[in-house]
């Protein structure tokens, strides 16, 4: 007791002010920093939790990819012979399916989240915006392991990526402030209206086919270009693509441009909204 | 060191009626929106009853180093206060300044994941309450030495016995050392030695020179640790100071105050519930009842138009949880036509018949096509088990179930 009474000495007293929260409020981001080591051990849990009734644990971020390449790569490389802008489909396709593979397992885990820790919410005070964001960053563990996959894809393939490399975090970073936008926004209204849990399902196999993963980007019909560039996740996942696959060209600047801002809008639009909403919803529940 | 840690300063929160019944699909959203529609016309006091104040204007200050007991009736608003102050919850008026770190433990094994060792959540629910990694780290031996379970450390918690869980998760909390720390009822669990052991450390705590907020039904416990006490009633401060005195004044509240509640009357319904009381069959208040008693239930209600099968409901609960529902009527065989005046109905509860725990009642007054009226805990009241040892009994209060049935047994003995 002694040795931690010292250490709260030296901290400074933290004062806190209790006061009604209402109307629009931005995300308190020096707060959720504080808690940093709380949403470390969230995403511990999460992961852990996740891979611990597998017998195969986490050999399966590897293995789905694996099966779905192959798969894909049957029915839409062999037999349908869908374009691949140069590369091997299976590499192509594995290019793309990563990223929507990521935001897909966030955005799943994610909009349940706020009903899903309601037990912890409702007896401890943390940032809520955190049950989000674990989803988000456990996903992107799965991510990295799943770039390391296609890394070893492409050297199987004699594919050696060059310096555009560099950029492919950006492109995941992209990704996960969308894949965080929309699981700001629908784990609120999740906890609100149920609906929103069975309206996902759909809407994600929607935004699937609306996006180029297993076909190119060079593709689309030029009247359906449109839906390409307000669709923020090809430009990420073509960007994506032309840093590490070589060969593929990048997206055009709009659609950079168009996808930067409709993620930043869906970013701050979402943490208000959110922020607006959980208190009513911890009222609620 | 007389310095305040704690300021309140005329605390509120109201929760909407209305919200929290609220459905959970976009379906039942856009039902209730119509329904309001149609009633606009109604006056706007309607909307004024359906916020419910769980605490109004709730002011007092906490010195370092006190430890103060919050006392007060279920519903009294002890538990919005300690959200309050643990930012659960956000209030809806005044606030609230405090000095320092604060650690709440509102329940027992928050955060617990059942898929997890012992020993893995130590380390997460250690983190949801504030721990530092490094303070986990240090006493993580000594939180297991507590526990008493050291052999099932790396067991998955969901194969623990629910005895074991709790030790665990008290052992968590027990080692929690905020500058302030907020509890709720949390020793109400565990069995009486560890029961001991968590006051003894939480006894040490005090000691230290930590602020603690301790919230209990427990007088016993509260005595035994608070300095000051703070007795809350329908949501506002009744009365602050030593904790001897104010035992006493809700003792004296919990005897005199029972003779029922009168609810606001709304003269624009055609019906409503104006009181209700929980008495003996002797028609005296109280309560608190033992297994073998007679429980009495008087519902007064109002009738202001005659009304074609006015019935009144009723929702018995059991620790939270629904035990039965039923309805003035369900002896007849048609529904009667109340005519316009004062009525009282009586609801008997053969003893024998309800476990011990402590039970709530919702009211509602309506016709078969109209809810008129609805009170969520209109009435509280406690059964124990004061006449009988129920050791060797199946319906002992701990047990699962809500209700004794004794049933009829007969045992015969073939060949």
């Amino acid at each position: 007791m002694s040795q931690s009474q010292a250490v709260e000495a030296v901290r400074p007293t933290l004062r806190q002010i209790i006061q009604p929260a209402n109307g629009w409020r931005p995300l308190d981001v020096e707060e959720m920093w504080r808690f940093r080591r709380l949403l470390r051990v969230f995403v511990w849990r999460d992961l852990k939790i996740r891979y611990k009734q597998a017998m195969l644990g986490f050999l399966w971020v590897v293995i789905q990819p694996l099966a779905l390449t192959l798969v894909y790569s049957i029915f839409f490389g062999y037999v349908a012979r869908i374009p691949s802008e140069g590369v091997p489909y299976p590499v192509f396709f594995l290019g793309g399916m990563i990223l929507w593979q990521f935001l897909s397992l966030a955005v799943t885990q994610g909009s349940v989240s706020l009903v899903a820790q309601q037990q912890i919410i409702t007896k401890v005070y943390f940032p809520r915006p955190l049950a989000p964001l674990t989803s988000v960053v456990s996903a992107l563990v799965d991510f990295a392991i799943m770039f390391g996959l296609l890394i070893a894809t492409e050297l199987f393939y004699g594919i050696v990526p060059s310096w555009p490399m560099l950029f492919a975090p950006l492109f995941a970073i992209l990704t996960a402030l969308l894949a965080f936008a929309i699981c700001l926004w629908l784990s609120a209204l999740d906890a609100l209206y149920r609906d929103a849990r069975y309206a996902l399902t759909f809407l994600m196999q929607v935004w699937y086919f609306g996006t180029p993963i297993i076909y190119p980007l060079s593709i689309v019909p030029e009247r359906f270009r449109w839906i390409m560039t307000l669709n923020p996740l090809a430009a990420a996942i073509q960007g994506f693509r032309w840093s590490v696959l070589g060969n593929v060209p990048p997206p055009p600047a709009t659609d950079m441009i168009v996808a930067v801002v409709t993620t930043l809008v869906l970013l701050i639009g979402g943490a208000m909204f959110f922020r607006r909403i959980e208190q009513r919803v911890i009222d609620m529940i | 060191m007389n310095d305040t840690v704690i300021s309140v300063e005329h605390l509120s929160k109201s929760f909407r009626l209305g919200e929290m019944q609220r459905g959970h699909t976009l379906a039942d959203a856009i039902n209730g929106l119509l329904r309001r529609k149609g009633v606009e016309e109604a006056p706007k006091k309607n909307a004024e009853q359906q916020t419910l104040w769980a605490l109004k204007d709730v002011s007092f200050t906490v010195n370092r180093g006190e430890v103060l007991g919050i006392i007060g009736r279920n519903g009294a608003g002890k538990s919005t206060l300690l959200k309050i102050l643990s930012r659960i919850v956000s209030p809806t008026e005044g606030r609230a300044v405090i000095e320092g770190r604060v650690g709440a433990l509102l329940e027992v094994g928050t955060g617990f994941s059942g898929e997890l060792t012992g020993r893995e959540n130590i380390l997460l629910s250690g983190t949801i309450l504030g721990m530092s990694q490094e303070e986990i780290r240090d006493k993580m031996d000594e939180i297991i030495d507590f526990s008493g379970i050291e052999r099932f450390i790396d067991t998955p918690v969901k194969r623990y016995s629910s005895g074991m869980y709790t030790r665990l998760a008290f052992a968590v909390a027990a080692h929690l050392e905020p500058e302030i720390l907020i509890v709720d009822e949390v020793l109400a669990v565990g069995d009486v030695e560890f029961q001991r052991k968590c006051l003894g450390k939480m006894n040490a705590m005090t000691k230290g020179g930590r602020t603690v907020l301790f919230v209990s039904h427990n007088m016993g416990a509260v005595s035994e640790l608070c300095s000051h006490a703070l007795l809350l009633q329908r949501g506002q401060v009744h009365a602050m100071g030593e904790t001897a005195q104010i035992v006493e004044e809700y003792a004296r509240l919990q005897r005199g105050g029972e003779q029922g509640v009168s609810f606001d009357d709304d003269e624009s319904l055609p019906c409503s519930i104006t009181a209700a009381s929980v008495t003996d069959t002797k028609d005296n208040a109280a309560s608190t009842f033992d297994i073998a008693d007679e429980v009495v239930l008087n519902i007064h209600y109002k009738v202001r138009l005659p009304l074609e099968g006015l019935q009144v409901v009723l929702v018995l609960l059991r620790n939270m949880n629904e035990v039965f529902c039923s309805f003035d009527t369900d002896a007849l065989d048609s529904l009667p036509t109340r005519e316009p005046g004062s009525y009282r109905a009586q609801c008997r509860l053969p003893g024998m018949f309800l476990k011990a725990g402590n039970y709530s009642v919702r009211l509602a007054i309506g016709t078969p096509d109209r809810l008129m009226a609805e009170i969520e805990s209109a009435l509280t009241f406690d059964v124990e088990e004061l006449s009988q040892n129920t050791y060797n009994k199946g319906y002992r209060k701990e047990r699962i179930g809500h209700i004794i049935s004794r049933g009829r047994w007969s045992t015969e003995r073939f060949g």
